[in-house]
């Protein structure tokens, strides 16, 4: 029975829109999301909460769990769904525990004509709810968490400042003011201390450049401080958030720049560029900044040749693999097959692998892994826990990295983004191979 | 079939009665080509129909167009420039004319004191290369005489050492490179050029490590 059904709904390395919405909601400590739907939508918190993140508060020892499900079901419902819902979302943003709630719901509820995005609308609370689209028939967890940290953009207090009140605050300000950056559409994904380096380690490179990193939205704090996003000058838009950045900046008058991930040393040297430019900031790099680019790359020399020309099997998010392959390629490593955790969406990277797969079903990555021989074979993996719990790369050195890491937790300084992280990932990788 | 020159074994063999041959390394194309010419020449085959696939010859070409733009530089004294050509030094690999096939530039260095011949980069070649044939070879007395050389020298982004991370190539900005990176066969080639091109176009040296 259990072959039969395999075979006819396989197993695709994919992760579910809901889950999206429940990271964002992780990220956002006094947020809770509200699904009108049964209570299977429950377990999928598990794939988070205890489980990638340690620290998640998303469930609490007294109930009050920050999300909560209408238990409704397919049967037929019963007269205006409409109204148990509001009664719902009501007793929710009324209940003082949380800041902001999102609204959402499972596609049959959708396709019976259920109106989330005028429900959230008509709470008059003291709160902010707002809908998030119930798009999980079509929609990976990637969409489900932009369109999460898209909707907490919605629920911002409106506080728009016009780009010639921007100029007049700077001009008032004079050249010493530190000009103002918030980080949108960071994939905040556990609340442990690889994030917190990652953050800290952006903060200061910034502070070096000149610039004030007012916000990361999200970075695991309320929804208040969020808020904080519209007073920065600069948006800096990272991939996972691009909607969420785009209307932030439209509402704030923000300058708006779309970069990847600061990752590796050309590749963070080349995103502080960026950021700089965005801030009016033109020239070469601070000195200051150079010479911590350069102290990293002192601590690395040594492993260098340990990993050169080493083959990587990668297995994990789109945006991860991109700042991923150019950090590779720095260090003369080869991303020589990667699999790619969401629906096909386009790769900002020239460093494509021989073998790229998005959504691949278990078999699919088996036999390209077979196919797999001589001197494409990867030597190490890198790549999220289902790589592991999937078989994807067996007898293969592995470094657990992106979500979710069941299997490595950060409980110190651990980062992967910036100068740091690029010292600290060189230094897995190394441990990995060593291992 | 030797893979090296063996004083014990070779004679053993002969004094057996056993056939013997120590073909050349199968290392780059012609390398491999030769070493299957060797193997089927001494069990009386005439053709041999092995080479590089079509798909293999392609890439090669790929690999040899980038490989021009880069040098690679050996710091040696003039008598051990037929080393290159393969020797138990080398792990028999053949290193220069491997370099040589994928296009890559050679440059020697070579320490100027009295015995040194000025002309000796003409007195490479023999076996390996036409009679003739020369190689440009740059002379130096000091290290830092050897050090302004190479940091001169653009194109140069290899330089051969057997020692890890020798801090005197990386602090010139150049990438060290040995005989453990080079493969053996037709795969094994493009295996080779691939990272020797990887070490050229790597610039992490020069950025961060030069001093």
């Amino acid at each position: 029975m259990s072959v039969i059904l395999h075979r006819k709904f396989k197993k695709a390395f994919n992760l579910p829109y809901q889950l999206g919405i429940y990271l964002a909601a992780n990220a956002v400590s006094d947020s809770c999301v509200v699904v009108d739907g049964p209570n299977c939508v429950m377990p999928k918190i598990d794939f988070l909460a205890g489980n990638h993140d340690l620290n998640s508060t998303l469930l609490s020892p007294c109930g009050s769990h920050r999300v909560i499900c209408t238990m409704t079901g397919p049967l037929p419902q019963g007269n205006n769904p409409e109204k148990k819902f509001s009664a719902l979302l009501n007793s929710v943003a009324g209940s003082g525990n949380f800041a902001v709630i999102m609204a959402t719901g499972l596609p049959f509820l959708k396709l019976a004509g259920m109106d989330y995005e005028g429900l959230s609308a008509g709470i008059k609370g003291c709160v902010p709810v707002v809908d998030v689209p119930a798009r999980s028939f079509e929609a990976d967890w990637l969409e489900g968490y932009a369109l999460s940290l898209d909707a907490l953009v919605r629920a911002l207090p409106t506080r728009k400042v016009s780009s010639k009140q921007f100029r007049r605050i700077r001009r008032s300000g004079g050249k010493s003011r530190k000009r103002s950056v918030a980080l949108v559409g960071y994939l905040m994904d556990r609340n442990e201390r690889d994030h917190a380096a990652n953050i800290g380690e952006i903060s200061r490179l910034l502070e070096l450049c000149g610039l004030e990193l007012v916000c990361v939205f999200p970075s695991g704090g309320s929804f208040n401080g969020l808020s904080r996003a519209l007073e920065a000058e600069v948006v800096v838009s990272l991939p996972y958030g691009r909607r969420a950045a785009a209307r932030l900046a439209a509402q704030s008058g923000a300058a708006l720049v779309e970069t990847g991930l600061p990752m590796g040393l050309q590749g963070t040297a080349r995103w502080l560029k960026a950021v700089c430019r965005a801030a009016g900031i033109e020239g070469e790099l601070p000195l200051a900044i150079k010479i911590r680019e350069k102290q990293a790359a002192k601590a690395m020399a040594p492993v260098l040749e340990a990993l050169a020309h080493r083959n990587i099997g990668y297995a994990g998010d789109p945006y991860l693999f991109a700042a991923f392959s150019a950090y590779a390629a720095e260090l003369c490593m080869r991303v020589t097959a990667a699999f790619i955790d969401s629906f096909a969406r386009p790769l900002d990277t020239l460093l494509l692998p021989g073998e790229l797969l998005f959504s691949p079903d278990t078999e699919e990555v088996a036999a390209v892994i077979r196919g797999l021989v001589g001197y494409s074979k990867p030597d190490l993996a890198v790549g999220n826990s289902f790589a592991v719990t999937e078989g994807m790369f067996v007898d293969l050195p592995f470094t657990e990295l992106g979500f979710p890491s069941y299997g490595h937790h950060c409980l110190s300084d651990e980062p992967f983004l910036g100068f740091e992280g690029a010292l600290t990932l060189a230094g897995r990788l190394l441990n990995c191979l060593r291992s | 079939m030797l893979s090296e020159p063996d004083t014990v074994l070779g004679p053993a063999f002969t004094k057996a009665g056993m056939k013997w041959i120590l073909p050349p390394a199968p290392y780059g194309f012609a390398g491999t080509d030769a070493w299957l010419a060797t193997i089927a020449g001494a069990l009386g085959r005439r053709k041999i129909t092995v080479g590089p696939s079509t798909a293999q010859k392609e890439a090669a070409r790929e690999l040899w167009r980038r490989a021009r733009c880069y040098a690679a530089g050996f710091v040696l004294a003039a008598e051990e420039i037929s080393l290159l050509s393969g020797s138990a030094a080398l792990k028999m690999v053949p290193v220069l004319p491997v370099l040589e096939e994928a296009g890559f530039k050679v440059r020697l260095f070579i320490m100027r004191d009295r015995s040194s011949n000025p002309d000796c980069g003409a007195s490479y070649g023999g076996k390996a290369l036409p009679p003739g044939r020369r190689l440009p070879v740059r002379f130096f007395k000091t290290p830092e005489e050897l050090r302004t050389l190479w940091r001169a020298d653009r194109a140069l982004r290899l330089v051969y050492s057997d020692i890890r991370a020798d801090s005197r190539v990386v602090s010139a900005g150049k990438n060290p490179f040995s005989a453990s990176l080079f493969e053996p066969g037709y795969a094994g080639a493009l295996e080779t050029w691939r990272r020797l091109l990887e070490l050229c176009e790597s610039d992490f040296n020069e950025r961060y490590l030069a001093s």
